[in-house]
């Protein structure tokens, strides 16, 4: 059963499966090695590690060189300071706001943080800055949490199951009467154990022996997990009540899986549990990694992250013809620009992480970066490659999901939507990544009466252009929006209030339009040159990341924050362009709620930036399914709603309506 | 279940009366070497996010609030009282957007909010109950519990 005392500290010590040896990491070249001067500016310092550790104090020989110097030498210089941001959002007011909540010193609106208050925003795209994995991994290092539970509890279970508050008493009292009936069943039968009972006991106690065990196993895991989310510091003990799943744990477990990038959405599945097993020092190694990652290929303008095919040994993984006159396997950059990152720091173990932080302060992440030796761009790399995108709908289906009767009908679908970018090299059409992403389908949208209704929300097929990339994009909510998310409370200036809610319509990482977008535009050419028309459709980021496992979007195509941050920072570096700046929205409405007055203001759309020219896209029909072959136009009424209108009122297509309309966007 | 092997591995000590009784002696152990387990290291003090930087580095905006001064409207931004409308609150450039909140008698309370990206005046128009029954959400105040009602 769940343990029902306070998280106990002095468990048994965890056992976990013993990390693969990694390899120590490479002396510097002498090529490469750059003078030490001590006495630079910050922005001109970077940091090189000269050698592998020389005693046991595991002291490196680091020095600091010129980074001017290093960059003329060939190697990049990556920025490990607070003060990152991906390209994207260079010239965007919001990129102070970016830095603020990667640093924990800043809130979506830009205001400073309670004390202690942290933010676990990396699956919304914000990495957390070094410095607040340094936090993370002196006080991990401490090794206290590592020892609180008992990490074989956890893992032998694949998942936990829980339920509303109502619900878990009701199973917590199925599961004793269940006990009741065992007991009777076991001494029925003259079986010593309930295994024995589970493979020789009738359909139905055999049955409940299994369930039994199986709920035991979970209850026991749960309470290693009150352990393991209390001794981070991500619960507090004496909010909890022990064995249930409350909203203090709820809340806990969805802060430990956003901080550990893991999409349960606060069900304890499989991979939560591997992470909840895992020391906080490995997990704190995995944050790094993928934190290095981001920055390592932001500063080389790579974007090539293995994503085209299944494994870079498969023989069928794409290709590009070299100049050689030999092919050559679309590389993995990702994993070598890491790769080099780490061993340019002289890290390659959790512990070598942590020893890596105790030499740092707080206030060298004002300026730290490093000098690395990254992999050699491909050589289709240029300042203008020709790139296209081609958007794969996957499998689609227009039918109305519902029968005449109301009954929902499966539509399954085993291809689903991706994108892929391109370059053309060689007369060849090289894929360089290849991203799930989401199309539109059948959405729920309240309609001008006032009711909701369903309407076919698809996504445009055809050729299309990216023209312009807007940075921080702002979502205009369409007059028939709902107030009900309109206000929030929040810390303003020393106190709670309650304020406009701009989470929704941006600019921010919860914007309908994510940290970026491109528009997608239909070019055609007339006498008087390209027209272009807008029907509101975009590839942009989403902090809505579980629809990208499945989910439909209104007809825009969405991608992970990073990753879209990281591929228009990609088209900046490699495409020509010119700055538009702030377009004017010149947006006000007012609304009433509870006794006050409420003004929403957008007075820009977003920074813009133009293309020169436009990236071209495709978007493929995908593999139509069911019986219809075009979509059905207008509102259909929901089965089982009494409406009062006799006709639904005609839809409107604006691009807001596109990206929002009502329900999550 | 760690426990459990724990309470077990106590019942059986208490049975064997281990603890009555002088163990046998046994050879002297070899001396080990023993494993001196290194002090904690201590945490920094710099562990906690630096303050925000308010300086205004890139220079200042003003925004302007536009208010009938008849309407002795007071401005807050959280706890701090900014004062009468018309105001002129100058910011650092490119600092968090303020959500103020205005509150005039005779009106209700109007929440906006100010960027700071440029220098900018807003004009406000402040509402009383009647003025805000045309607004979207408008919902009549609940009328006061007659005193002679029955309490629920």
């Amino acid at each position: 059963m769940a343990s029902r005392g306070a998280p106990a500290v002095s468990a048994p010590v965890t056992r976990v499966a013993p990390a693969a040896p990694r390899p120590r990491p490479q002396p510097l070249p002498t090529a490469d090695a750059l003078p030490a001067l001590p006495d630079l500016p910050p922005e001109r310092r970077a940091i090189q590690i000269a050698g592998v550790a020389q005693n046991d104090s595991g002291q490196l020989p680091e020095r600091q060189v010129d980074a001017d110097a290093a960059r003329a030498r060939g190697l990049t210089v990556v920025d490990l300071s607070d003060g990152w941001a991906p390209a994207i959002l260079d010239g965007a007011s919001y990129r102070s706001v970016f830095v603020g909540l990667a640093a924990d010193r800043g809130d979506g609106d830009g205001q400073p943080l309670a004390s202690g208050e942290r933010n676990y925003l990396e699956l919304y795209g914000i990495p957390p800055a070094l410095s607040v994995l340094r936090r993370r991994f002196l006080i991990d290092a401490a090794g206290a949490c590592a020892r609180a539970f008992d990490a074989d509890t956890l893992l032998a279970v694949d998942q936990i199951r829980t339920w509303g508050a109502s619900t878990e008493q009701k199973e917590l009292a199925r599961h004793q009467a269940r006990a009741v009936r065992l007991r009777a069943a076991l001494a029925a039968a003259g079986a010593d154990s309930l295994q024995a009972l589970a493979e020789v006991g009738d359909a139905r106690t055999a049955r409940d022996a299994r369930e039994h065990l199986r709920f035991e196993a979970e209850r026991l895991a749960f309470a290693e997990v009150e352990k393991r989310l209390a001794c981070e510091g991500l619960m507090d003990a004496r909010k909890h009540k022990p064995g249930a799943y409350d909203t203090e744990m709820r809340t806990a477990m969805l802060d430990f899986q956003q901080k550990q990038t893991v999409m349960d959405q606060a069900d304890i599945k499989r991979a939560t549990l591997e992470a909840l097993a895992r020391s906080p020092k490995e997990n704190d190694f995995l944050a790094l990694r993928r934190v290095l990652t981001e920055r390592a290929m932001h500063a080389a303008g790579f974007i090539e992250d293995g994503s085209v095919g299944n494994s870079i040994s498969d023989p069928a993984y794409p290709t590009y013809l070299g100049a050689d006159g030999a092919r050559h396997r679309v590389p993995d950059l990702a994993t070598a620009s890491l790769d080099a990152t780490l061993n340019a720091l002289g890290i390659a173990t959790p512990d070598d992480a942590v020893a890596f932080f105790r030499r740092r302060t707080r206030d060298d992440f004002t300026w730290l970066k490093v000098a690395v030796r990254l992999p050699p761009p491909p050589e289709y790399y240029s300042r203008a490659m020709d790139l296209s995108v081609e958007i794969d709908r996957g499998d689609v289906w227009y039918d109305f999901p519902f029968d005449a009767a109301g009954v929902r009908q499966p539509q399954p679908r085993e291809r689903f939507p991706q994108l892929t970018l391109y370059v053309k090299w060689h007369g060849e059409r090289v894929p360089l990544v290849r991203w799930r992403t989401t199309v539109g389908g059948w959405r729920g949208e309240l309609a001008s009466d006032g009711q909701e209704y369903y309407r076919y929300k698809g996504s445009d097929i055809g050729p299309r252009v990216w023209r312009h990339i807007v940075t921080a994009p702002v979502w205009i909510p369409p007059a028939t929006s709902p107030l009900g998310s309109m206000v929030k409370e929040k810390r303003v200036a020393g106190t709670y209030a309650r304020v406009t809610n701009y989470d929704e319509t941006g600019p921010g990482y919860m914007s309908a339009y994510g940290m970026v977008a491109a528009i997608h535009e239909e070019m055609r050419k007339g006498p008087d040159g390209a027209r272009f028309a807008d029907n509101g459709i975009r590839t942009h980021g989403s902090f809505d990341y579980p629809s990208l496992r499945g989910r439909f979007s209104h007809g825009c195509h969405r991608l992970y924050n990073q990753l879209a941050m990281r591929l228009f920072s990609f088209v900046l570096e490699h495409r020509r362009w010119r700055v538009t700046g702030p377009v004017a929205a010149g947006y006000r409405r007012a609304f009433f709620s509870k006794g006050e007055v409420f003004e929403m203001r957008l007075p820009n759309r977003g920074y813009y930036r133009e293309l020169q020219p436009p990236i071209p896209v495709e978007v493929l029909e995908g593999r139509l399914k069911g019986t219809l072959t075009k979509p059905i136009a207008g509102y259909v009424p929901k089965p089982g709603v009494t409406y009062v209108s006799r006709r639904p009122p005609k839809a409107s297509d604006t691009p807001e309506d596109k990206a929002g309309g009502g329900d999550t966007p | 279940m760690k426990q459990r092997l724990f309470a077990v591995a106590i019942a059986i000590a208490g049975c064997s009366g281990g603890g009555a009784k002088d163990p046998p002696r046994a050879e002297p152990a070899p001396v080990a070497e023993v494993a001196v387990a290194p002090p904690p290291v201590p945490l920094p003090a710099d562990l906690e996010p630096a303050p925000v930087d308010d300086r205004a580095d890139g220079g200042t905006v003003t925004i302007k609030l536009v208010v009938d001064a008849r309407r002795q409207a007071h401005v807050t931004w959280g706890r701090k009282d900014l004062g009468v409308a018309p105001i002129e609150i100058v910011r650092p450039r490119g600092s968090a957007p303020l959500d103020l909140t205005i509150q005039a008698p005779g009106c209700l309370p109007l929440h906006t909010r100010a960027f700071t990206d440029r220098d900018d005046t807003l004009s406000l128009r402040l509402y009383s109950e009647r003025d805000a029954v045309g607004l979207p959400g408008y919902a009549p105040p609940a009328p006061a519990p007659s005193p002679t009602a029955p309490k629920k």
